[in-house]
């Protein structure tokens, strides 16, 4: 098998015939491969990370002069925005109709007065927040939490505007997986095969370095040095969401980043981790994302339901797997 | 000696020898009805191959040994049936989820690397898990 490795903070660099460029952006490590490139090889890497991190500057919340950051500011104005924030706002809403609401990124407020109003040393160990002045439920004007979100965007002069209806949202998890798929898209013709890793979101092109597909490890959140599966992915895309980096206590009360919008609660009751494979990366984190507010209980029968490939951990260390994930996977460890 | 003389002797000859096999034949007969083995045989139950009437005959110790061999195959055989007949019995009381090698009792689902045990064969020892194969990427929760 080719050993692919990456070099922090540098270009591209040119190992067992593969390119590959690592940075950090998005709170996350970036590894963009390019395997066997062509002579347009390192220019596709540097036009890839440029897109990722354009998707922070415009899309993240934690920094205060992004063009989310300012629409969120006065969320019932209107906004000169860049393309990329109306295409993520797009996707996010589109996400949640077809979700049914489950993928809501205007469950910012409760993140918000949980104290995760910046970004969190959740790597550095156990983060205790105190409650925000944020108000933890929904405006007396719109109860339960079931009210239709309509944000605006409409073609200006000079570019695009954007209305957020009244309410600040969260890109997080979509905004990231938008940048692995535009990302992914600078890269296809760059080599003859590629693969976008941004932590939980990962794209992948081509059949791998050894011809047998890309083996993707799904990690044990019980132990971040072991997995639980090996994947055998070709041409998709794949995304985790997990409670157990993200995950603080506000006043004592443990609480983590995957809110239930129904609830306005921590969702998943019973579960820690769950990888969807889809074609899209961005759909990917959608998924994933939405599959674990169901929850232990829920989970296969709606992951079926939804043809989803998907694999879950449970608090018990339990593993399972949907009927479309399974041709996929090589690899199972025995005790799962 | 005269050839008168040596006519007699010749026929006196001839005329003893169904006489000493008939002293003979019944010997062999006296000892095989008092024979032990033969009579436990018989006990036995097994078939045994009965001589003409009016023919005496001996029994093939061979012969003996190889019907038991037979019998304790026939047994064996009937035993391994009965190993299936309890093993399918178990499988239905348990209903498919008794732990079946090559499959991990926790897991959920069946995946390509776990294969489904042969119906009714016996319990083996758990095989060594096999080691992760390398990886070219990880996925894990978004900043790690």
């Amino acid at each position: 098998m080719t050993a692919v490795h990456a070099r922090q903070g540098a270009g591209p660099t040119l190992l067992d015939g593969s390119a590959v460029l690592s940075f950090r952006a998005m709170a996350s490590p970036i590894t963009l491969t390019v395997l066997r490139p062509g002579p347009d090889g390192d220019a596709c890497l540097e036009r890839a990370a440029e897109v990722i991190r354009d998707v922070e500057r415009t899309c993240s919340r934690f920094d205060a002069e992004s063009a989310l950051s300012l629409a969120n500011a006065a969320p019932s104005r209107w906004h000169d925005v860049p393309a990329t924030l109306v295409w993520a706002v797009e996707e996010a809403h589109r996400a949640y109709w077809e979700t049914g609401g489950l993928f809501d990124p205007r469950v910012l407020d409760v993140l918000l007065s949980w104290g995760y109003d910046r970004s969190l040393p959740f790597g550095s160990g156990e983060v205790d927040r105190t409650a925000s002045s944020v108000p933890m439920t929904p405006p007396p004007d719109r109860p339960d939490g079931a009210f239709p979100w309509w944000p605006e965007v409409a073609r200006g002069d000079i570019g695009w505007r954007l209305n957020l209806a009244g309410q600040p949202i969260d890109l997080g998890g979509i905004g990231k997986g938008l940048a692995v798929r535009w990302a992914a898209a600078e890269l296809a013709n760059a080599g003859q095969g590629y693969s976008v890793d941004a932590g939980g979101d990962c794209a992948f092109g081509g059949v791998g370095p050894d011809g047998d597909g890309w083996h993707v490890g799904v990690e044990d959140p019980a132990d971040p040095d072991q997995l639980v599966l090996v994947l055998d992915l070709i041409d998709t895309g794949c995304a985790t969401s997990s409670t157990r980096l993200r995950r603080w206590r506000v006043g004592g009360a443990p609480v983590h980043h995957l809110v239930d919008p129904r609830t306005r609660r921590p969702g998943g009751d019973g579960l820690v981790a769950v990888t969807v494979v889809a074609s899209d990366p961005a759909w990917s984190e959608v998924w994933s994302k939405t599959l674990f507010l169901a929850g232990a209980a829920e989970i296969r029968s709606r992951a079926e339901r939804l043809e989803l490939a998907a694999a879950w951990v449970e608090e018990d260390g339990t593993v399972g797997t949907t009927t479309a994930l399974d041709p996929m996977v090589i690899w199972r460890r025995g005790d799962v | 000696m005269t050839d008168s003389a040596k006519v007699r002797r010749r026929a006196t000859a001839l005329a003893l020898i169904p006489a000493t096999a008939g002293v003979f034949g019944a010997s062999v007969a006296w000892a095989s009805s008092h024979d032990p083995f033969s009579a436990a045989a018989g006990a036995a139950g097994a078939p045994a191959a009965s001589a003409p009437a009016g023919q005496t005959t001996t029994p093939d110790p061979q012969a003996t040994v190889d019907q038991k061999v037979t019998d304790l195959a026939a047994k064996i055989s009937q035993a391994q049936d009965r190993i299936a007949q309890l093993q399918a019995t178990l499988d239905a009381q348990t209903g498919g989820t008794a732990p079946q090698p090559g499959t991990s009792a926790a897991s959920k689902s069946t995946s390509k690397t776990t294969a489904p045990a042969a119906a009714g064969a016996p319990a083996a020892a758990a095989p060594a898990p096999k080691p992760a194969p390398a990886v070219q990427v990880v996925t894990k929760p978004s900043g790690a």
